[in-house]
């Protein structure tokens, strides 16, 4: 599952195994207010209070 | 001499360079996903989409604000706005459903076979088929939310929720009372409880067989948004310091127990919350938060 965090960060952790969990957004510092996931390809949008968006896919890098 | 390397926090991450960032001059409202595509709904009245590899796409829906948005089983979206009008979006356009001049359409909702129903200041009007109901609520309502199966639609406001049940002869109510104004609510994946967020720092919720309570509190914050996630489920919530998640398995659900914490280390609390299948492939490509 994905959190977003009124810092702007976004987390990334699993829920049925312990992990540590990961980064996938840094903090901006505009509360992320809206988050989803492509259930076909995988591709991230977050989206904070100030207008922003990031619109990436999961498995980059 | 070795030296240890720490990952710098402020660095953008892989999936922020490998991605795009864009900034709108709107506040975005609310989002949903179909195959390889997002639509948000935007407070400047546009539904932006935006698909893989390509440039987004912003659809004028509403004169106003759009205040809520919701998918259709059918790939459409249904939209409310501060320009009274209720819309659905989808493939050919902009359709209007419904017009309230000079009111508000505060809340959208959808469910299994077709039913779909929007909210004006305390009433409820609902599509079933052919049938259209107007269904009164003893105050403004706070948030609607239809059943797996489309049967029964839970209308959140204050003092509780009231769940309206489709019969023969139209839909009928039942009330859930605990004091307070409810803001948001959703039935349990199997349709066992009914979830409300309030306006204080707490969930409320009934298991629906016998109306049993349960209260969720101590949230240093407001819940403002919510996921059911996993194949327990759990109930993922924002309002703390990290991702706060109930169990709704066994005949109890989460009565007489702890949440689990998970996503911590994002500075700040949790705002937004979203539980996903088919993430664990990007488990391996996604760095360590700390």
């Amino acid at each position: 599952m994905l959190a977003g965090y009124s810092s702007g960060a976004v987390i990334f952790s699993e829920i049925d195994q312990i992990a540590e969990p990961r980064a996938v957004k840094r903090p901006s510092g505009a509360p992320v207010t809206l988050l989803a996931v492509t259930p076909l390809t995988g591709w991230l949008l977050a989206a904070d209070e100030q207008g922003g968006v990031l619109w990436a896919p999961l498995g980059a890098g | 001499m070795p030296v240890l390397e720490r990952p710098d926090p402020l660095a953008p991450t892989r999936i922020e360079k490998g991605g795009r960032k864009y900034d709108f001059d709107a506040v975005p409202v609310a989002v949903a996903t179909v195959g390889d595509t997002a639509f948000t709904a935007w407070g400047d009245g546009h539904v932006r989409v935006f698909r893989p590899g390509a440039e987004h796409e912003a659809l004028p829906v509403h004169k106003g604000a759009i205040l809520s948005m919701v998918a259709e089983s059918s790939g459409t979206f249904l939209t409310g706005g501060d320009d009274g009008r209720f819309c659905r979006v989808g493939p050919e356009g902009v359709t209007e459903i419904a017009s309230h001049p000079r009111k508000w359409v505060d809340h959208v909702a959808a469910g299994a076979g077709g039913v779909f129903a929007c909210s004006v200041g305390r009433e409820v009007f609902l599509w079933d088929g052919a049938r259209q109901e107007r269904l009164a609520a003893p105050s403004t309502v706070g948030g609607l939310a239809f059943d797996r199966k489309g049967g029964r639609l839970a209308v959140a406001h204050y003092g509780g929720v009231t769940i309206w049940a489709r019969e023969k002869r139209g839909w009928k109510p039942t009330a859930l009372k605990w004091a307070g104004s409810h803001t948001a609510v959703s039935f349990s994946p199997d349709d066992r409880f009914v979830m409300s967020r309030m306006q204080e720092n707490a969930l409320h919720g009934w298991r629906l067989r016998d109306k049993a309570d349960l209260r969720m509190s101590g949230y240093p914050t407001k819940v403002k948004g919510w996921a059911w996630a996993g194949k327990l489920p759990w109930l993922a919530t924002t309002g703390a310091d990290e991702a706060i998640l109930w169990p709704f398995d066994g005949a109890q659900g989460p009565m007489g127990r702890g949440p689990m914490q998970v996503a911590w280390g994002g500075r700040g609390y949790v705002t937004a919350i979203c539980a996903c299948r088919g993430m664990r492939r990007c488990w391996r490509a996604i760095p360590r938060a700390r």
